[in-house]
């Protein structure tokens, strides 16, 4: 309950704030986010299996969200950053739709 | 392939399971273990937030760059409106002044016989050439594009949007009216002389260099029987009726008793001078 109150307070504080952001950050703002959503559905997955570890969610989080920005931001400097983006978001994208369904399972039993 | 499928089915990072088992074999740590776990609780509420605050700045980075082209588009549409009402301002001004060059001109001409005739002459001139606004009976001819979703889907002569009036048409239409007897011409209170042209730049119908929207209104003035036979006999006429049931474009033709036409000020000559004029 805790996390999804300080996801929706974190979206909220983004949105009203509106926090400038160095230029040269931006771009990897929405894959840090796709990464990160990605080592949420899995900690909420190992959380229904009875396994979930704060300590391998933080670790999974920040290496995530840092291997994802590393792979665009080497893309970006060999002149492939938008087909590593797509790239990444793919990958993820099924990941995530993957736990979600495993999720769905633990939840609905369907 | 196995790279694919290994993504597909192993979507839980493995790390979780291990830890698990890691737990399992240390049975339960007590005391300063339980402070760690809290610790990394509270970091995990922390790395949460943090996703939150990224996802909101993203969101609202996207939406302010919309905003900002927004905004953009905005400023132009209301320049092109300031210069366009500046242009028709300084167009009023041009008719104004004209009208009082021709006043003075008459008042100068008028003070001997020598000097009416020549201002006869020069009335006559300017009315003939379209310098002055003219007014009488006529013709008008109003084009418009199709509605949208009406019969136009086909594409013609390779031309984006059929159903659009395209500049030949109008050129087509005023032919018409000229060769059905028009004396003076005009589209949307834009006279025509013996040097406007009407042309398309891009997708807009420029007719002596400015730009008009739809719906077209041609006046022509002239007898209103003869022109509305001799236009709807005229290839032209014919051409655009074929248009209409074909296209989609709206024609309707009515006649005036009365209408005005605007003058189209002085045609400036930059090369062509007097043949008797020597050089």
């Amino acid at each position: 309950m805790i996390p999804a109150i300080a996801l929706a307070l974190g979206v909220a504080l983004g949105l009203f704030l509106e926090p400038t952001v160095p230029s040269a950050l931006q771009p990897y703002l929405p894959i840090a986010v796709v990464a990160a959503l990605d080592a949420v559905f899995g900690a909420v997955r190992a959380q229904l299996d009875g396994i979930f570890d704060d300590r391998v969610f933080v670790v999974s989080f920040v290496s995530n969200v840092l291997v994802a920005g590393l792979v665009v931001f080497l893309g970006d400097q060999l002149g492939v950053g938008g087909q590593l983006s797509t790239g990444v978001v793919v990958v993820l994208g099924i990941r995530i739709f993957s736990n979600a369904a495993a999720i769905r399972r633990h939840v609905f039993r369907a | 392939m196995s790279l694919l499928v290994d993504m597909m089915t192993n979507t839980l990072d493995a790390s979780y399971a291990e830890a698990a088992r890691r737990r399992c074999g240390a049975e339960q740590p007590a005391g300063g273990a339980g402070g760690a776990a809290a610790r990394s609780g509270v970091v995990s509420v922390v790395l949460l937030l943090v996703l939150g605050l990224v996802t909101g700045v993203a969101a609202a980075q996207v939406r302010k760059r919309a905003a900002a082209g927004g905004t953009l588009r905005a400023q132009l549409v209301a320049e092109v409106h300031r210069r366009t009402s500046e242009s028709d301002a300084l167009a009023a001004q041009a008719a104004g002044l004209r009208r009082s060059v021709a006043v003075q001109q008459d008042r100068a001409l008028s003070s001997g016989t020598t000097g009416a005739a020549v201002a006869r002459q020069l009335a006559a001139l300017r009315l003939a050439v379209g310098v002055d606004p003219v007014t009488g009976p006529g013709l008008v001819v109003r084009l418009d594009d199709a509605r949208p979703g009406g019969v136009g889907a086909t594409a013609r002569g390779g031309q984006v949007g059929a159903g659009r009036v395209l500049d030949r048409d109008l050129q087509d239409a005023v032919n018409g009216l000229w060769s059905a007897g028009a004396e003076a011409v005009a589209i949307n209170g834009l006279r025509l002389n013996a040097l406007t042209a009407i042309r398309s730049a891009g997708e807009a119908i420029l007719v002596d260099y400015r730009p008009l929207s739809p719906p077209y209104t041609i006046r022509a003035l002239g007898d209103p029987s003869a022109l509305e036979s001799g236009f709807a006999d005229s290839e032209a006429g014919r051409r655009l009726s074929t248009y209409t049931s074909l296209y989609g474009l709206q024609l309707a033709i009515r006649r005036s008793d009365n209408q005005t036409v605007p003058g189209a000020g002085t045609p400036t000559l930059r090369y062509a001078v007097a043949a008797g004029a020597g050089s």
